[in-house]
């Protein structure tokens, strides 16, 4: 599948179905006009042939002529663009306006009565429409047979046609850009839910958002609903890992508990050394399946837990304060109340802890803490005004694991930070103009 | 020397009659003592940038003309005598002063 754009795409069909369209409908409509334009003028023409039919008299000599000619100038002037022409056995009759030009009529048949329509050339270079009858003439006149023909000129009715198309190009044209334009207005309207699709995707990822939704176009909900499926996939997987690392360290505990019985039995046996070693590591793989069993216990109580976040605030701050009594610092406190989240409260109340304590100890007046609420997630922040952190430390501190080797503050801020994702939510040190925000987001406990 | 003949009577007869010029004309063309009118016009619409209004087919002083009376594209209305034989325009008479193009 080729990429590029469907908008371009969908423009450049429009566009040429238009053009098509138009280009046939305007010639269409010149054709029906050229064949209106013809058979008005076979219809002068034959009220012109009844005229010159009438006009028809004898002389006393026996001679056929023109007795009453058709008042119509044209058939006098010269080359005025109307003539007719009249033959019998031996006599021709012409118009004026044919001058010194005779039509020369087909040798075809007639029945008598019938009319027959052809193109002849005329005077000088002009084609004729000329309509031409056969007829008996009475007995007054001789009962002699007698063909009549009248023309015009057909360049006359061509013109009106050319002037019909000239008039019609304008609307066309005006027709071609409105519909052009109505083709660009639908592909954008047509096309703009795909593009929220994006937006909607994009929150996904901010952590905005977890479910790309289903008020979208029938058309492309299928996509929607699939990504959906996908993401929540992607959370049975999920979770499905963390319970078998659950049940990893689980059935970790008890053989790591005999291999500790067995290193005391070596010990015994006089190998200090051996014991120390196998000990020392049994003791850190047990820190790591305890890490690993808290976490768990922790996310499987928080999913059913509800707790007051501003009641939390309050109470860490509290705390924080009591024990640092020679400390001035004034608290800003902003929580709302009824703010809930989805954890237990000694599990938020040790994250909350480690920040708040840290950010006390780093300022220098002032200590702000204020939440607010943002689709499906409680935002805190945790100001203070102190030295801050460059951005560059930040980085060392929040990595995983990267507390084995730093200070006080860097192992506070990562047991927050676990505690956090282990609750389903994150944390993030942003650095101030003084001092530093940390940024801690929770999900709101649902019902 | 029939048809000369008419041509004599109708002169005589009445000079002034229009209705059988275009008859005298054709004969004309056929004896081919004259140019057919048609391969006369375009040639003189050009030149004097006009339209022809109306025609006569003469015989003046032994030969035969054509005059023709035009209206211009500037609305003035102009009578051309045109020798019949030769296409050769022989007088141009119009109100006011005629100046040509050439």
């Amino acid at each position: 599948m080729n990429t590029g754009s469907l908008r371009l795409r969908l423009f450049i069909a429009s566009a040429l179905s238009v053009s098509i369209a138009l280009i046939l409908a305007f010639w269409g409509l010149g054709q029906l006009f050229a064949s209106h334009v013809e058979r008005r003028a076979i219809d002068e023409l034959s009220v012109q042939l009844d005229q010159i039919l009438v006009g028809i008299e004898r002389d006393a000599a026996g001679q056929i002529i023109m007795g009453a000619v058709p008042a119509d100038a044209r058939f006098t002037t010269p080359f005025g663009g109307l003539y007719w022409q009249i033959e019998t056995e031996g006599q021709q009759l012409r118009s004026r306006s044919l001058w010194d030009f005779a039509l020369d009529l087909p040798p075809d048949h007639l029945k008598d009565g019938a009319v027959h329509v052809h193109y002849l050339p005329g005077p000088g270079s002009d084609l004729l429409l000329v309509m031409e009858r056969s007829v008996q003439l009475p007995s007054r006149l001789g009962g002699i047979p007698m063909r009549a023909a009248v023309g015009m000129d057909a360049a006359n009715l061509e013109e009106s046609t050319e002037q019909f198309r000239d008039d019609l190009l304008p609307y066309t044209l005006v027709l071609a850009l409105f519909f052009v334009g109505a083709g660009v207005a639908q592909v954008f309207l047509g096309l703009r839910p795909l593009a929220s699709v994006g937006r909607r995707i994009e929150r996904i990822r901010a952590g905005d958002a977890s479910r790309v939704g289903e008020d979208f176009p029938s058309e492309i909900r299928p996509l929607a609903s699939e990504v959906d499926a996908l993401l929540a996939q992607r959370e049975s997987d999920i979770e499905q890992a963390r319970h078998r690392a659950g049940d990893l360290a689980h059935g970790l505990k008890t053989p790591l508990q005999a291999l500790l019985g067995e290193a005391g039995r070596i010990r015994e046996a006089g190998l200090a050394d051996s014991a120390e070693a196998i000990e020392s590591t049994a003791d850190t793989m047990r820190r790591h399946v305890d890490r690993e069993l808290n976490r768990a216990r922790i996310a499987s109580r928080a999913a059913a837990s509800k707790t007051d976040l501003a009641e939390a605030v309050s109470r860490v701050a509290m705390v924080v304060q009591k024990a640092n009594p020679t400390n001035t610092l004034s608290w800003k406190l902003d929580v709302p109340q009824g703010l809930a989240v989805a954890a237990d409260m000694e599990t938020l109340l040790e994250i909350l802890g480690a920040i708040t304590e840290n950010a006390a100890r780093h300022a220098t007046q002032t200590v702000q803490i204020y939440a607010r609420e943002k689709s499906q997630h409680a935002i805190l922040s945790v100001l203070d005004d102190g030295p801050g952190i460059e951005p560059a430390k930040i980085e060392a501190l929040m990595r995983r694991g990267g507390r084995e080797d730093e200070s006080g503050t860097g192992l506070g801020l990562a047991i927050a930070r676990e505690l956090t994702e282990t609750l389903g939510g994150a944390v993030q040190l942003i650095p101030r103009n003084r001092g530093l925000m940390v940024q801690i987001t929770l999900p709101l406990a649902t019902n | 020397m029939k048809h000369v003949l008419i041509i004599l009577i109708c002169a005589l007869v009445s000079p002034a009659l229009a209705s059988g010029d275009h008859d005298d004309a054709r004969d004309a063309v056929r004896q081919q003592q004259v140019i057919p009118l048609a391969d006369i016009i375009p040639g003189i619409l050009l030149e004097f940038d006009a339209r022809l209004l109306e025609a006569e087919f003469e015989r003046e002083h032994g030969i035969y003309v054509y005059e023709l009376e035009l209206i211009t594209g500037s609305g003035r209305m102009i009578e051309v005598m045109v020798d019949a034989a030769t296409g050769e325009i022989l007088e141009v008479e119009q109100e006011g002063r005629y100046e040509r193009d050439d």
